[in-house]
């Protein structure tokens, strides 16, 4: 019967195009990995370089966790795009471009593949430029750093194990012993 | 006939400090006047960041910029902080007008 090979056929177009439609935005989405932004958008080699530098700021050590333990880029990104003004989120992803490329022209790889030692000779640079507001670079840095610092000593594991924490930060009372 | 609108005393806000002044000043007989113009603060529920520890906040306390934008005015208190701000009377809740400065 034609008209019922019709509507089997419909059916099965409409299946199709309903169900392109539901996974479509899901095939477009091709970094999952990135994190996503309001207000500025980086990519994915960006964010490594940048869990990369977190890293250098705050090293891993054999007694105690590191900048990528505590998931410091993440908190770097949230941080600027949460709490800065749009002049500074846009000085932020210059300088974070502007980093790539000096390290780029400076040891001709991306920080990600650099060593320690040339890694640690790049922030000594910009280290001295902090205070110039031309030096995008630097700036970047210099974001990255405060919230890297921010996100370790305000971290609980940071707060617990090396601060001793306490909710109340008196010494115990004893009610029965009069003052 | 003593004035209605009369008082020995007014307090203005039911906080920590004017809450206990307002008793003090109760309990030794003056005509006492408490003024509040914020929300009734349940004990417990009202309270929805208090047992939070500092780590668990969002920024780490500090402000939105978004917020921080859509209340000029509320944002200039040391105390307007991610703890603190579901205390506060939004700049669009209570429009602020200042001719000039003082």
């Amino acid at each position: 019967m034609p008209v019922n090979i019709n509507r089997r056929k419909a059916i099965q177009s409409i299946l199709i195009v309903s169900a392109t439609a539901v996974l479509f935005p899901y095939c477009r989405e091709a970094d999952k990995s990135v994190m996503q932004l309001k207000n500025y958008n980086i990519n994915s080699n960006q964010q490594d370089m940048l869990a990369e530098l977190c890293e250098s700021i705050l090293p891993k050590t054999k007694n105690f966790i590191g900048a990528k333990d505590l998931n410091a880029h993440g908190f770097v990104l949230k941080m600027m795009d949460d709490c800065q003004p749009p002049e500074k989120q846009k000085l932020f992803t210059a300088g974070l471009k502007a980093f790539n490329d000096l390290c780029d022209k400076k040891f001709n790889s991306s920080f990600v593949k650099c060593k320690a030692t040339q890694r640690n000779e790049l922030l000594t640079q910009l280290k001295k430029g902090l205070n110039d507001e031309i030096n995008t670079a630097a700036q970047f840095y210099g974001f990255t750093k405060v919230y890297t610092l921010q996100c370790f000593t305000g971290s609980k594991e940071y707060m617990t194990a090396i601060k001793k924490y306490k909710i109340v930060p008196a010494g115990n009372f004893k009610g029965c012993v009069k003052i | 006939m003593p004035d209605k609108n009369k008082f020995d005393a007014i307090v203005l806000g039911s906080g920590m400090s004017g809450g206990w002044s307002a008793k003090e000043l109760c309990e030794r007989g003056l005509k006492t006047l408490l003024l509040e113009r914020g929300r009734d603060v349940k004990h417990l529920k009202d309270y929805p960041t208090t047992n939070m520890l500092p780590w668990e906040f969002e920024h780490r306390g500090q402000i939105p910029y978004a917020i921080k934008k859509e209340n000029p005015v509320v944002s200039r208190c040391y105390a307007f902080k991610e703890d603190a701000m579901h205390f506060f009377c939004k700049d669009k809740e209570h429009p602020y007008v200042q001719v000039k400065t003082f």
